[in-house]
């Protein structure tokens, strides 16, 4: 109950504190007005279908795969060091260094290490792109780059965080054997985390194929690049076809990522049937998946050679007497006491746009959860007792099939599609950004909500012995609730990032003073307001931790 | 367990395998373009941009028309490398990533400045001497008696309360510099004065003509070239209020490092586009120029004190 009130009165002071414009919904003749827009750009959204413009999407659609695809891959690779030097269990164990200065040396080296994994993770990775494209220019490079920072910070927090709680009797007969710290870290602690970290991973990936889309909106290539030129130049059938790309990408992505998340998940109502430990064959199928891994990697390395090579060769060419004032700029803020007044205004934008679209998503998403329930529309004889005919049983998995296209959609298609779409329909401003990330949270909420809602066991609700919609309401609902919450709170820190992305394309707040100041020059001014950005994200987060909210969402 | 390591080394093995020869191929990318030093030894490439200022798609056909004829005529590769914002092209030019830029009035002082004096102005166009910007309005809002057509500026003084206006890119001349420098003049504050503080469009002036005449916006400020070159039915869902006064805009900078000779054969391949030969009249028509005009950069000077002495509480407010 408190917790409700606490959600009410932030949408309440959001709602006040952003410039809301509703002009274009608050009238019969604002209504047909934008309509009328809507319908004009798209000419009822006829996409461009012509070889020219296809093949065009098919390129960049590539290009997207390709970079989220390497850019996790380097992330990884960057993100197991920095954990291995975070992690209090390898860094200072027992048995580790004991004289003093040794001892110190090592303390040294895990707090520099998570202060690096905090600032990696507190930009939010399509500002590592606007800083990176000054450099790398536009150009996917900049994309993987991006990426791979941002996918180093989050897991390289993740990983030290994981392997710090695996229980210390767990390897301490491998330690009893006198293996060193690495040993003991290589065979007894690394191999413990592997399965939760598979599923991580492989969310992260499906992540960052999402994110590369966005991060292309300010010069990391691929289809968001595709996406705003179209707009920018009002190229309605274009920035059609390229959405219509864009979805048939992340929705393969969100569809695959999800196979093989049930393969690896435990599912209590549908339990699979356990297979014979066959060494053999796990070995094989390992090297398999390792492989197909490997090949897929290469296959990416080779279809961004060019622009690589292009990178590389800019790069060895760059003054860097340019970059040194350029980025050392940016780790001196101006002191003025004005800026910072106006960064902590400014932080009130995304703080704001962050509320109200995490709750107005999280609400449309429980909405949807219960029509697309395996457990209340296929499943519900099972613990109900009802007797479902055909039929009916038929209408049912239509719906569930149904309501799962639906957020398939709405998540698939990236918080900056749905502003493109929306802008024309309600002007530019803060609305129709709200209402963007409104309906891409809507679809990612209502993933992981109808997940927890369908793993709620059905003996337990079966004890109900009430209706469908009564054990519903009564039984699930209540179940799965610290699960949602929990979600939530997740969603609103990404939408708060999403929120600072937004600016910089028109939202307004930190995100466009912050790109002003860098295109007038004012190194200073735009520190502030980056630095405004990351200590907003290490808020946030610390009042997560604050909160004991467990991070494994994106 | 064998297998496993064994499949492992192998997909090591290639991967590092695989890495290495993707870094050679790009080494020899390198190789071929001979690196250019101080004029010393004359480039065998150009690498140009563009202030992506109106429509991306059409300046990327234009601007590859003009890399295939300067190629021509300097016998030397010049390539044309797409830019995402006009800051990417100054700081392109600066670091050494691209050799000559087409940049507005403010972003060629802000080149000239942040190179401490290594970049010129090489060119600009016959127009851009006595360039100008508009200021136009929705249809509707002028129909209404919502905004109005004026010869000074300072008549809408108290008149802009409920008017959403928006500039064009922060970084442009004839869409945010001088319009904003004329507001302040007439006394109005463009982040206090308008119904909500100006915005800035996207899209280029492009985008600016589209908000108006949509009605996202009521009113705005940008290019009049391009304004006179949109299509009727777009200008007559927004038409012009108020037209500044001239100043100087537009100009192709270049840096110091391509070297004396390649510059002189460059500004004269560009002051040589001839209008009689159809290929480079469709060059100058796309840039909507006359000609190209040598010019010396003192002429920007006025431009730089405007951007100097304008009221930057718009950047940190």
């Amino acid at each position: 109950m408190r917790t409700m009130l606490v959600v009410l009165a932030l949408v309440v002071l959001s709602l006040w504190a952003l410039p809301i414009d509703l002009s274009a919904v608050s009238s019969w003749q604002g209504l047909s007005k934008s309509f009328g827009r809507l319908s004009d750009y798209f000419a009822v959204f006829a996409p461009d279908l012509s070889s020219e413009m296809l093949s065009r999407c098919g390129v960049l659609a590539i290009d997207t795969v390709a970079v989220a695809l390497l850019g996790t891959a380097i992330g990884l690779l960057l993100a197991y060091p920095l954990a291995v030097g975070a992690c209090r269990a390898i860094m200072l164990a027992d048995g580790g260094p004991c004289s003093g200065w040794a001892r110190w040396s090592a303390r040294i080296v895990l707090e520099a290490s998570r202060l690096l994994l905090d600032a990696l993770r507190g930009v939010p990775d399509f500002m590592w792109a606007v800083l990176l494209a000054s450099i790398t220019g536009l150009s996917p490079v900049t994309g993987v780059l991006a990426i791979a920072i941002s996918v180093a910070g989050i897991f390289g927090k993740v990983l030290s965080e994981q392997w710090d709680n695996v229980a210390n009797e767990s390897y301490v007969s491998l330690r009893s054997t006198g293996a060193s710290r690495l040993q003991v870290f290589l065979y007894g602690v690394q191999p413990l985390g592997a399965r939760t970290m598979m599923s991580f991973i492989l969310m992260r990936t499906e992540c960052a194929i999402r994110n590369a889309s966005v991060i292309g909106v300010v010069g990391g290539g691929g289809l968001g690049v595709g996406l705003w030129d179209e707009y920018t130049d009002g190229n309605w059938p274009g920035v059609a076809t390229v959405l219509l790309t864009l979805l048939a990408v992340t929705a393969s992505a969100d569809l695959a990522a999800n196979f093989v998340r049930r393969r690896l998940r435990i599912d209590p109502n549908h339990p699979s049937s356990t297979r014979a430990l066959d060494r053999k064959a796990t070995a094989r199928r390992r090297s398999q998946i390792l492989g197909g891994v490997a090949v897929v990697l290469l296959g990416c390395l080779w279809w961004l050679r060019e622009p690589m090579g292009t990178a590389l060769d800019e790069l060895s060419r760059i003054e860097w007497s340019f970059v040194k004032p350029y980025t050392l700029g940016l780790f001196q803020p101006t002191l003025s006491a004005a800026t910072w007044l106006t960064v902590l205004r400014e932080s009130v934008v995304p703080l704001a746009i962050g509320v109200l679209a995490t709750v107005g998503g999280a609400l449309l998403a429980a909405l949807l959860v219960y029509p697309a329930s395996i457990a209340f529309q296929i499943d519900s004889s099972r613990f109900t007792g009802e007797r479902v005919s055909p039929l009916t049983r038929g209408a049912r998995i239509a719906t569930v099939m149904l309501a799962r296209a639906i957020a398939l959609v709405m998540r698939g298609i990236p918080e900056v599609g749905w502003l493109v779409v929306l802008i024309v329909f309600f002007g530019s401003g803060v609305t129709p950004c709200i209402i963007a990330i409104v309906l891409h949270t809507a679809g990612v909420l209502h993933r992981v909500f109808t997940e927890s809602l369908d793993d709620v066991p059905y003996q337990r609700l079966e004890r109900i012995g009430a209706g469908r919609f009564s054990t519903y309401a009564y039984g699930a609902l209540p179940s799965a609730w610290a699960n949602w919450r929990t979600y939530v709170f997740f969603q609103f820190e990404v939408n708060m990032r999403i929120g600072v992305a937004l600016g910089v394309v028109g939202a307004g707040g930190l995100g466009l003073y912050f790109k002003n100041n860098l295109a007038w020059r004012e190194h200073g001014n735009a520190a502030a307001f980056l630095w405004g950005m990351i200590l907003l994200t290490v808020a946030v987060d610390r009042l997560s931790r604050y909160l004991q909210l467990k991070r494994n969402r994106c | 367990m064998n297998i496993k390591i064994s499949t492992m080394r192998v997909a090591l093995a290639t991967a590092v395998l695989a890495v290495v020869s993707t870094l050679s191929s790009c080494g020899d990318i390198k190789a071929n373009a001979n690196t250019s030093g101080n004029g010393a030894t004359q480039p065998d490439m150009l690498r140009f941009s563009v202030i992506p200022d109106w429509n991306k798609g059409k300046l990327a056909i234009d601007a590859k028309k003009l890399a295939t004829m300067l190629s021509e005529k300097l016998g030397v590769e010049v390539r044309y490398s797409p830019s995402n914002d006009y800051t990417a092209c100054v700081n392109g030019l600066i670091a050494n990533k691209l050799d000559f830029v087409w940049l507005g009035g403010k972003t060629t002082c802000d080149a000239i400045d942040a190179s401490k004096g290594s970049v010129h102005v090489l060119a600009t166009r016959d127009i851009d001497l006595h360039f100008k910007s508009y200021f136009i309005g929705n249809a509707d809002a002028v129909a209404s008696g919502k905004v109005t057509t004026t010869t000074d500026l300072s008549a809408w003084q108290g008149k802009t309360a409920d008017l959403r206006f928006t500039f064009g890119d922060v970084n442009s001349t004839s869409g945010h510099l001088m319009p904003r420098h004329f507001l302040v003049q007439a006394g109005i504050d463009p982040d206090k004065d308008f119904k909500s503080a100006a915005g800035y469009a996207q899209g280029g002036h492009s985008g600016t003509l589209k908000s108006v005449a949509s009605g996202s916006v009521d009113c705005g400020a940008l290019n009049f070239a391009y304004y006179d070159k949109a299509p009727a039915e777009e200008k007559a869902k927004a038409p012009i209020l108020f037209t500044t006064p001239d100043y100087v805009d537009y100009a192709w900078a270049v840096h110091d490092r391509v070297g004396k000779d390649l510059i002189a054969k460059l500004q004269k391949a560009l002051l040589g586009l001839d209008r009689s030969n159809p290929d480079e009249a469709a060059i100058l028509d796309s840039w909507s120029a006359g000609a190209f005009l040598a010019a010396k950069d003192e002429q920007w000077h006025a431009i730089r004190e405007v951007r100097d002495s304008l009221p930057k509480g718009f950047l940190t407010k």
